[in-house]
C-alpha cells in the first residue's frame, strides 16, 4: 500500500490530474454531503451516491434534489442489508474495473457512515488480492463546530465494524489492548473501555485547531482519565493524516505481539479511515469495532468548513494483502 | 500510589495465576468450588469468577501453598486445572464465522458448516490450553522432563487432534495448534473471498476436528498422557471462563456432560453469568442436577449480611498491604450510620430516640404511625423495651426505612409532594457496613474502591467519610458507564438498559419517599407472567450485568431457568442514585411498580435533567 496525502489541492487540480473510473458520494442529512460534489461532478463519470433516505431531516431533501437533478447518477440504498449493500458496491467496482489491472476511485467520506467506508475499503482489498490495483482518492471536509449533545444516546451497536474486520487472534489468553479514537460523545468511550476491560488503553485525541471541539474532546479525555488513570494519551493533528496513520501503525506494531489489539474509531472520520487502513495492513491481527447510538443518535446537520478540505491518495495493491502474515 | 494499581487493574483476567495467588482471598464457598466435582459457578461481572478459576491452576496453587502456608492454609487440590480463557472479543472473533454472504455480497447457504467452524475454533483453543498445561506439569515436575520430547505421545495426541504431520515435541505441537487456529481463519477467508467453494469448505471441515465432541477429545488426550507418562492417578479439571459466550454446540455438550460418574478422571468447572438459556437443560427431569451431578455456586449475596465476612477479610488484607498497623475496617472506614454496636441492646437507645424525634418532626406519616394506639407505648419509651423480638420488630427492622427517610426528607405531609433536604453529599452511604453492602461482595469493586480511597488518605489514618462518599459516587458512575455499553438493538426511542434499570430505581424510590411511612417498604420486585420477550431479555441483561440481583426464596435454587414470579432487587451500588436504603425490603410485582415510574417533583429538590429529583453530586 502506498499512501500520499495532499491538503493543498483544489478541486480543479484534483480532477485535472486524475481520471476517475468511478466516484462515491453520500446523500444524507448533512449539508456537507454535496460540498465536493458541487465542485467536481462536471468532471466525473460513473457517480454512485449512497442514499441514507431520511426525508425531512436536516439538509436531506435539498441534497436529494441536487443529486436527482443529474441523470448520470446511480443510487445505492445505504440502509439495505449488508449483503445487498456489498453486492451493489461490488457491482459498481467490478463494472468500472472490467478488463483493467488498475482503477482510479474517488470517495468522499465526509458524510459516509463508517460501515460503508469499511465495505468500500474491504472490496478494494479484495480486488487487489485478485490483481486489480486501486488508486483511491479520499476527500474529507471538516464541519463547522456543533456542540456535543447533552446526553449521549443509548448504544445500539457495539461490534466489529463488519465481519471482515472482526480480527483473528491465535491465543485467547492474550490481554486486550485498546486504541480508542476519541470523539466528543459524552461517556461513550468510557463505557467501551469498561466493557472490554483492556489491559492497556491508548486514546488518540484529535486536535483540529478549533478551540471548541478540542475543548470538548479534552473534557471527555479528562473524564476518562479520572476513571482510568493509566490511559495513555496521543494527540494527533486531524489535518496531518499521514502522521496519524503512521502513529496508529506504530502503536499497533508495538501492541500486537503481546495482546489482542482492538481499535474503536470514534471522532473525525479521518481517524476511522486511518484505522481501516491499519486494520487492512495488519489484518487479521486487529479487531476493528464500532460503537454507535445508530438511529438513537439525534441527526445533526453538519455544514462544511470551507478551506478545510483534505485529499488522501492511497494505492491499494497486492502488497497490502501480502504485507503481513498471521503466524 | 502507582496509577497502575487502581481499580482498572483489579482484574484477574490478564494476570498470571502466580500473581492472582498473591492477593487471593478465598470466598466462603471456595472449598466447595475446589472439590474434584463438576461445578457451575455463576455470578455477574467482577464477582471473582476468573480469579477463582485461575486459583485452581497448578501455578496458582503452587504459589499459594508456598507463600505463608501456615497462616493461610494450603489449598488441597489433587488435580490439574486447565484454564481455558474466553471473552467478548474472542466470542466476536468466533461468532463472525456465522456469516451468510461472501465479501462481494453473494448469498451463501453454509448451514451447519458455520456451527462446525465455530465449534472447531473453540475446540482448538481448548487444545491450546491443554498443551500449555502439559508444559506447566513438566516444568513443575509432575510429568517427567522427558515427556516434552516424547515423540510417540505427541504423535498420538496429534492423531487425536487431527493435526497433520509427524515427529512432534511439546514445542512443535504447540506451534501446530496455533497453525490450526490460523488455518481456520485462512480457510474461512478463502471461502469468503470466493477462492474455495462450499464443497471444498465442507471437505476441509469433515477432515478437521470440527465436529468432534470435545469430551471425547479430552478423554482420549488424558488416556494418551496417562499411558505414556504412567500417570494413572492424575486427575484433571477443565476450567472454562465466561462460558456463556462459547458457541451453542459446545455449551450444550459440556453442560449436558456435567454428570457425576464413579470413576471420573476429569471434571468440568464452568463460570457463567447468572442467567443463560442453556440452564434449562439443568432444570429438566433427567438432566444433570445440582448436588448430585454438579455443584451450583452463586457468587453473589442476596442478603448483605452474607457477604460481610468476605468483604471484611478483603478490606483487612488491603489495609494491611497499605501499611496499616491496625488494619481493621471498623477503624479505617468507621461504622455506617446506626450500625455500630447494633446488637448490643440498650447502648444505642438514645440514638434511636433521637432518630424517632427527628423523623416525627418532618414526616407526618411516621408521626401518625408511631402514635397509633397499638405502638404508642413502644415508641414513647424505647429504653423500656427489653424483649428482643419486640425490639427487632419495632426498632431494628424498620431502622433502614427510618434512617433514610430522616436523612433525605425535609418534610412529608399528607396530600403534598415530599420535600427533600438539600444535601451536598450523601455521606449516609459511607462507613464499613454500607461500603461492604454497596460493593455486593464483588472483590473487584471493593478492592478498587478501597485503593482509590487510600490513594487520597495519609497512610495509617482513617479514611474520611467525605472521601468515601466521593469514591462511592465515582465507582457508581463508572458502573453506570459500563451499563451504557450494553447494546439494545431494539431501542427505538433512545432508551436502553440503563434507562430500563433507572425506571425500576425511580419507581421504587417514588414508593419509598412518595408514600406513607411503612416499617417494611417495597424495595424489590417480582416479574409478572405478563412480561413479554423483549422485557425479559432486558431483565436478563440487567441480571447478567449485575444491576439486578436475584433473590432466591428460602430454600430455592440460585439457578434461574425462567424469570416469571421470581424476585429481584436493584444492585446496591446503584442505590445512591435513587437515595434508596441498602435492604431488599418487600417485593411488588413489576407491573404494579412501573405503573408508578414518573418521579415526583417537589419545590425544594433540585430538578435534574437526567435523573430528575435525585441530586447529583458529580
Amino acid at each position: 500500500m502506498t499512501l500520499k496525502v495532499s491538503t493543498s489541492l483544489d478541486a480543479g487540480t484534483l480532477c485535472g490530474s486524475n481520471s476517475f473510473d468511478l466516484a462515491f458520494f453520500s446523500c444524507g442529512y448533512e449539508s456537507r454531503c454535496i460540498h465536493f460534489f458541487n465542485a467536481l461532478h462536471g468532471s466525473l463519470k460513473n457517480i454512485y451516491v449512497f442514499d441514507y433516505s431520511c426525508p425531512g431531516q436536516g439538509s436531506y431533501d435539498q441534497n436529494a434534489r441536487v443529486y436527482k437533478s443529474l441523470k448520470h447518477i446511480s443510487i445505492i440504498r445505504a440502509s439495505t442489508d449488508s449483503a445487498s449493500l456489498r453486492a451493489e458496491i461490488f457491482k459498481a467496482l467490478k463494472s468500472a474495473s472490467s478488463g483493467k489491472t488498475c482503477i482510479n476511485v474517488y470517495f468522499d467520506i465526509s458524510s459516509s457512515n463508517r460501515k460503508i467506508s469499511a465495505i468500500v475499503l474491504e472490496l478494494l482489498y479484495f480486488l487487489a488480492s485478485n490483481g486489480v490495483e486501486s488508486r483511491l482518492t479520499v476527500s474529507y471536509v471538516y464541519s463547522k463546530y456543533v456542540p456535543a449533545p447533552e446526553a449521549t444516546a443509548t448504544t445500539q451497536t457495539f461490534e466489529p465494524v463488519t465481519p471482515f474486520y472482526s480480527g483473528w487472534s491465535l491465543d485467547s489468553g492474550l490481554p486486550v489492548s485498546l486504541i480508542i479514537g476519541l470523539g466528543y460523545e459524552k461517556g461513550r468511550a468510557l463505557s467501551a473501555i469498561e466493557f472490554l476491560e483492556p489491559r492497556r488503553t491508548i486514546a488518540f485525541c484529535p486536535n483540529n485547531g478549533s478551540g471548541s471541539f478540542d475543548k470538548d474532546t479534552g473534557k471527555e479525555y479528562s473524564q476518562i482519565a479520572k476513571s482510568c488513570p493509566s490511559i495513555e494519551r496521543h494527540d494527533y493533528n486531524v489535518k496531518s493524516f499521514e502522521s496519524l496513520f503512521w502513529s496508529l501503525d506504530s502503536a499497533i506494531s508495538g501492541l500486537k505481539e503481546n495482546s489482542r489489539v482492538v481499535i474503536i474509531p470514534m471522532g473525525p472520520k479521518l481517524f476511522h479511515l486511518g484505522a481501516l487502513l491499519c486494520a487492512l495492513s495488519h489484518r487479521p491481527r486487529v479487531h476493528l469495532y464500532r460503537i454507535s447510538g445508530g438511529s438513537n443518535d439525534p441527526p445533526v446537520d453538519r455544514v462544511a468548513e470551507a478551506g478545510s478540505e483534505s485529499y488522501i491518495h492511497i494505492v491499494v495493491d497486492k502488497s497490502l494483502c501480502e504485507s503481513r502474515s498471521i503466524s | 500510589m502507582d496509577k497502575a494499581t487502581l481499580l482498572e487493574n483489579f482484574n484477574a483476567r490478564f494476570s498470571p495465576p502466580e500473581e492472582v495467588a498473591k492477593t487471593f482471598i478465598p470466598p466462603h464457598n471456595f472449598p466447595k468450588i475446589s472439590k474434584f466435582f463438576h461445578s457451575l459457578i455463576i455470578g455477574p461481572r467482577g464477582s471473582g469468577k476468573t480469579t477463582i478459576l485461575k486459583m485452581l491452576t497448578p501455578a496458582a496453587v503452587h504459589s499459594w501453598n508456598s507463600i505463608a502456608p501456615s497462616a493461610r492454609g494450603k489449598i488441597p487440590i489433587n488435580y490439574v486445572g486447565v484454564y481455558i480463557p474466553y471473552d467478548s472479543t474472542m466470542a466476536n472473533q468466533i461468532g463472525n464465522l456465522r456469516f451468510d454472504h461472501s465479501i462481494t455480497g453473494e448469498r451463501i447457504e453454509i448451514g451447519k458448516m458455520s456451527s462446525a467452524l465455530m465449534h472447531g475454533a473453540f475446540s482448538a483453543f481448548i487444545l491450546q490450553a491443554i498443551v500449555k498445561s502439559v508444559g506447566d506439569l513438566i516444568d513443575s515436575g509432575r510429568l517427567p522432563a522427558s515427556a516434552a520430547n516424547n515423540a510417540q505421545m505427541f504423535h498420538q495426541l496429534a492423531k487425536i487432534w487431527n493435526l497433520p504431520g509427524d515427529n512432534y515435541s511439546l514445542l512443535s505441537i504447540a506451534a501446530a495448534v496455533r497453525e490450526r487456529i490460523a488455518e481456520i481463519h485462512d480457510v474461512v477467508n478463502k471461502f469468503y473471498f470466493g477462492v474455495i467453494d462450499t464443497k471444498e469448505l465442507r471437505l476441509y471441515i469433515s477432515n478437521g476436528i470440527f465436529t468432534r465432541d470435545p469430551i471425547q477429545s479430552i478423554n482420549l488426550t488424558i488416556d494418551t498422557i496417562d499411558s505414556f507418562c504412567k500417570t494413572k492417578s492424575l486427575k484433571w479439571a477443565f476450567l472454562f471462563d465466561e462460558f456463556e459466550l462459547a458457541p451453542d454446540s459446545i455449551r450444550t455438550i459440556l453442560i449436558s456432560a456435567m454428570r457425576s460418574t464413579s470413576e471420573q478422571r476429569f471434571v468440568i468447572k464452568l463460570t457463567m453469568a447468572p442467567f443463560d438459556s442453556s440452564f434449562a437443560a439443568l432444570t429438566r427431569t433427567g438432566g444433570p442436577s445440582d448436588g448430585n451431578d454438579f455443584d451450583l455456586i452463586p457468587l453473589w449475596y442476596p442478603l448483605k449480611e452474607d457477604g460481610q465476612k468476605f468483604c471484611h477479610q478483603i478490606a483487612t488484607s488491603v489495609f494491611r498491604q497499605h501499611g496499616y498497623r491496625d488494619p481493621s475496617p471498623e477503624v479505617v472506614l468507621g461504622h455506617s450510620l446506626y450500625c455500630s454496636n447494633r446488637n448490643k441492646g440498650g447502648t444505642k437507645n438514645h440514638e434511636y430516640e433521637k432518630l424517632i424525634q427527628s423523623l416525627r418532626s418532618t414526616d407526618d406519616s411516621f408521626s401518625e404511625y408511631i402514635n397509633d394506639e397499638s405502638r404508642r407505648h413502644i415508641y414513647s419509651n424505647i429504653s423500656a423495651i427489653t424483649d428482643d423480638n419486640v425490639r427487632a420488630q419495632y426498632i431494628r427492622k424498620p431502622l433502614a426505612a427510618m434512617t433514610f427517610r430522616d436523612y433525605f426528607l425535609d418534610s412529608w405531609k399528607t396530600k403534598q409532594k415530599p420535600k427533600f433536604r438539600s444535601r451536598k453529599s450523601n455521606q449516609i452511604y459511607s462507613g464499613m457496613e454500607f461500603i461492604f453492602a454497596l460493593t455486593e461482595g464483588n472483590p473487584r469493586w471493593l478492592i478498587g474502591l478501597l485503593h482509590n480511597c487510600l490513594s487520597r488518605t495519609e497512610t495509617g489514618r482513617p479514611i474520611d467519610p467525605s472521601i468515601q462518599q466521593q469514591e462511592i459516587t465515582s465507582l457508581m458512575n463508572r458502573y453506570r458507564s459500563l451499563l451504557k455499553a450494553y447494546t439494545d438493538p431494539q431501542s427505538q426511542s433512545g432508551r436502553g438498559l440503563l434507562d430500563f434499570i433507572d425506571k425500576f430505581g425511580h419507581a421504587i424510590s417514588n414508593k419509598f419517599y412518595g408514600e406513607k411511612y411503612t416499617p417494611d417498604p417495597v424495595l424489590s420486585f417480582s416479574i409478572d407472567s405478563t412480561a413479554d420477550k423483549y422485557f425479559l431479555s432486558l431483565v436478563s441483561t440487567a441480571l447478567n450485568a449485575g444491576a439486578f440481583i436475584y433473590l432466591p426464596d428460602g430454600d430455592g435454587s440460585s439457578l434461574l431457568s425462567s424469570f416469571k414470579g421470581k424476585e429481584f432487587r436493584i444492585c446496591y451500588l446503584l442505590c445512591p442514585q435513587y437515595k434508596l436504603p441498602l435492604v431488599s425490603g418487600r417485593p411488588i410485582s413489576h407491573g404494579k411498580l412501573l405503573g408508578n415510574a414518573d418521579p415526583p417533583k417537589d419545590n425544594s429538590a433540585p430538578v435534574q435533567t437526567s435523573f430528575l429529583w435525585v441530586q447529583d453530586d458529580t
